[in-house]
């Protein structure tokens, strides 16, 4: 019989790959950046600088993105769609405050088709006025069903009061402001903005040399003035709002915090994680693992352009809602008074090194990172110092952290539940 | 092609093993042949809420997850229907850890009041965050027992309802344990970075002295062939009326599922399938609608599933799908629309290629189904379709003497 009292012993991964993409200018101006190892199914990224920060209506780079496969001079969207679907294609569009990426997902074989349909579609293309139409009546009763919520209430209460409801991050779309919208509006946006070209392109595996040739017929953007996000007028710090249907409560509150760029962010992830980034957090353990009043509570830093702030959010049994929040608040203040247990620390640390192993694994992993280094201005070797920072940070350290960063006048709470009259 | 091996230890536990030089990862996952489909029907929730309860600590390692934590490694479980599924991914140096937590919990779990009153709490939390908290949250608790009058399909992974969570006891959790958590009853999956001979050693010599246990041998009860139409309509506060309707058809395992599959994307998977691209694009009745089936272990069901504009009446929505049905199985299939969800299914499965924890978990479902090779084989199966295939399993599906019909309407 083994003796199973015995735990094995462990070692700590240190080593992070190296990020080694090539990168390439065609030439038209445009950057190719691709992973070195040769892969069977690709991924390919299409950058075009023209999110939401740039609009000057709310909702158009969204509308956009929702809209880019609608139709264009030469093709219907059922051809467009059918086409890309032939080639087995699975196509992700996203749309955030700086950007619209175009994903595509293929195997090697339908590369050159793909980009070849791609460059004819993107670049020319003319919203048809029923696919508009289409996309505002699905948008504004999508939006009702959200609407009925918890989750999505209080995360919409968290930004407009964080931010304040004018602030581009503040927003959020009402039905009044779908109805705002016309299609002209967002033909307008594309001419002005997408149609300029794309800024970079990014690959999980290397392209040929058809490929390349492809991508050159692509038009380079030209980088253009984005809104101004600094101007932040913040709004109540308590907002309670009453949702007669609940059967739980979502809780949303956080604060302003500091950005990957700051010498303080290794030891403030750090403690952000032990407060709730994973299972064996503080919150995790007193909400989830010592009360059962949720299925799961999280802490997490968000990074928008030039901003990041504190997220905390979970969903919780109503009747307990008002103890979650002030639970919250005790683990906040047990993090600025009693220095963590060299014990917990290390746990901490195991297991965020393990979760950025696991961040380096495969080319799509390897791709996201990478994503993230480009599109915050980091240094190539971005992850392996800070996971060195990571692994030499101690208790008094994330002690002086938590006091300095975690200003409870700072936090905004939102709670959307039943609450008694 | 992907390469694997497998061996069985006396004690019945079988293991397949496969290495991946590519990642200094490993994966340990354990499919155990019990899921929803076991429970009592008075005690429906059982399998999903004694997955959280494996999570409690075991005589050896008083908490699962922080060991596992300092080994850098994460972990995860779901229940199905069918099946329950833990899985670990870690440093491939640190692999003896989960072996450890894992042998440790399938040999010796401590079951506490504590965890067991804590672990109904969350998990009655997660029947309202899911299920109930959500517009539309709870059609399936309505579906089930509409479709399935018999079979223990009948009742979500979930539970019936929040009371059965409730009234769980610690001796129902022993005899579960007993009955279902053995080496005899489980498929153990080792991937990664991690040799066969260092896999067969390891393994043995955590697993190798759990003793031998009872092999799930449940039969289900057969659904009774379903001979006419059924329906169900609810009034809830929602925005827009839900229509869903469930086709009776085959297994997992069986031979035409992969036209089952390939007919739900040729259906309802894309924007260029037909029920969206008629229903939704050129004819405006519904906001969304979609096409699977539910890939279960006993005989399944093929679901459209759709959602109505405002103004629409639930009689011409369901009328377009029938007629759409109707036209679809009237009519040869054109050899471009099957290759163009086969040229999809493809992509797919290159995707779930690439990565080692997904590889672990196909590799124990497909073992568990019989023979691990059907992950390498059920790339030929999808190309061994044919537009007629298809078409032929369309017409035994789509009548309305197989259909159960949700109707999931908006207060006015």
């Amino acid at each position: 019989m083994i003796d199973r009292s015995q735990i094995p012993v462990t070692r700590i991964p240190s080593k992070l790959p190296e990020i080694n993409y090539s990168q390439q200018r065609l030439d038209n101006g445009l950057v190719v950046y691709c992973a070195q190892d040769e892969e069977e199914l690709v991924r390919i990224s299409l950058i075009f600088e023209c999110g939401s920060l740039y609009e000057n209506k709310q909702g158009l780079a969204s509308a956009l993105s929702k809209l880019i496969l609608s139709g264009s001079r030469k093709y219907s969207a059922y051809e467009i769609e059918e086409r890309l679907d032939f080639y087995g294609a699975y196509t992700d569009i996203d749309c955030t405050y700086s950007y619209i990426s175009f994903t595509v997902f293929c195997v090697k074989a339908f590369v050159n088709p793909i980009l070849e349909f791609l460059s004819e579609v993107l670049m020319d293309v003319e919203i048809p006025e029923k696919e508009f139409r289409l996309y505002l009546d699905k948008s504004i009763e999508n939006l009702k069903v959200n609407e009925q919520k918890t989750s999505f209430i209080a995360r919409r209460l968290f930004n407009e009061n964080l931010f304040g409801p004018g602030h581009p991050y503040g927003q959020s779309m009402k039905a009044q402001d779908y109805s705002a919208l016309s299609r002209d509006d967002i033909q307008a946006y594309y001419q002005d903005y997408f149609a300029l070209g794309l800024q970079q392109v990014q690959v999980n595996t290397p392209l040929d040399e058809a490929s390349l040739l492809l991508l050159s017929k692509f038009p380079r953007g030209t980088t253009k003035t984005k809104a101004n996000a600094s101007r932040i007028k913040e709004g109540e710090k308590h907002v309670e709002f009453h949702h007669a249907d609940a059967v739980q409560a979502s809780l949303y509150l956080g604060l302003p915090c500091l950005s990957r760029q700051d010498a303080d962010y290794p030891a403030w992830s750090l403690m952000v994680t032990l407060f709730g980034g994973y299972f064996g957090s503080r919150l995790m353990k007193n909400i989830r693992e010592d009360k059962g009043y949720t299925y799961g509570i999280s802490a997490g830093t968000h990074h928008l352009p030039d901003r990041s702030f504190l997220g905390i959010r979970s969903d919780v049994k109503n009747e307990a809602k008002s103890e979650c929040v002030n639970e919250i608040f005790k683990e906040i203040e047990r993090l600025k008074t009693t220095p963590i247990a060299e014990e917990e620390l290390l746990t901490v640390k195991n297991y965020m090194l393990g979760s950025l192993q696991r961040s380096f694994d495969g080319s799509l992993a390897l791709g996201d990172r990478y994503r993230v280094v480009l599109d915050h201005n980091l240094p190539l070797d971005y992850y392996q110092t800070y996971s060195q920072k990571i692994l030499h940070l101690n208790k008094e350290e994330i002690y002086r952290i938590a006091n300095k960063y975690l200003d409870t006048n700072k936090i905004h709470v939102v709670i959307v539940g039943h609450f008694e009259k | 092609m992907l390469v694997y091996d497998t061996f069985t230890l006396p004690n019945g536990l079988r293991v397949v093993h496969h290495y991946d030089a590519n990642t200094p990862l490993a994966v340990v996952n354990i499919l155990y042949n019990v899921g929803a489909r076991d429970e009592d029907p008075e005690l429906t929730g059982m399998a999903h809420l004694f997955e959280h309860l494996m999570f409690g600590g075991s005589k050896n390692a008083v908490s699962y997850d922080e060991p596992l934590q300092r080994a850098s490694g994460e972990n995860n479980a779901f229940t199905s229907n069918d099946i329950t599924n833990y899985y670990v991914t870690l440093p491939a140096e640190n692999i003896e850890t989960a072996l450890w937590l894992e042998s440790d919990r399938m040999f010796q779990l401590s079951l506490t009041p504590k965890t067991l009153e804590v672990q109904q709490g969350v998990v009655m939390e997660e029947f309202k965050q899911r299920y109930l908290n959500q517009p539309y949250g709870d059609i399936w608790l309505y579906f089930r027992p509409l479709a399935y009058t018999l079979h223990p399909y009948r009742w979500a992974t979930i539970g019936k309802e929040l009371a059965h969570i409730e009234k769980v006891k610690l001796e129902d959790l022993y005899s579960f344990y007993g009955r279902f958590y053995n080496p005899s009853n489980a498929i153990l999956v080792i991937a990664g970075n991690i040799s066969y001979e260092n896999c067969k050693n390891l393994v043995t010599k955590w697993f190798g002295d759990i003793p031998a246990g009872p092999v799930n041998a449940n039969s289900y009860p057969v659904e009774p062939e379903q001979t006419a139409a059924r329906r169900l309509e609810l009034e809830k506060d929602v925005p827009m009326t839900s229509i869903s309707l469930g086709f009776h058809c085959g297994t997992r395992g069986d031979s035409t599922f992969y036209d089952l599959d390939l007919l739900s994307d040729i259906l309802g998977a894309s924007g260029s399938s037909r029920l969206y691209q008629r229903l939704v694009k050129d004819e405006r009745l519904f906001a969304d609608i979609s096409a699977y089936s539910t890939e279960s272990l006993d005989a399944g069901l093929f679901i459209i599933s759709g959602k109505i504009f405002p103004g629409i009446t639930v009689e011409e929505a369901e009328n377009a799908i029938w007629t759409l049905l109707s036209e679809f199985i009237a009519n040869p299939l054109g050899v471009r629309e099957w290759q163009k969800v086969l040229n999809k299914k493809l992509t797919v499965l290159k995707y779930s290629e690439l990565d080692v924890l997904n590889k672990a978990m196909n590799l124990a479902m497909f073992t568990h189904l019989g023979d691990p090779n059907r992950i390498n084989t059920e790339v030929h199966a999808f190309q061994a379709t044919s537009p007629d295939s298809l078409l032929a399993l369309a017409q035994q599906l789509f009548r309305p003497e197989n259909c159960s019909t949700l109707v999931y309407k908006a207060k006015a």
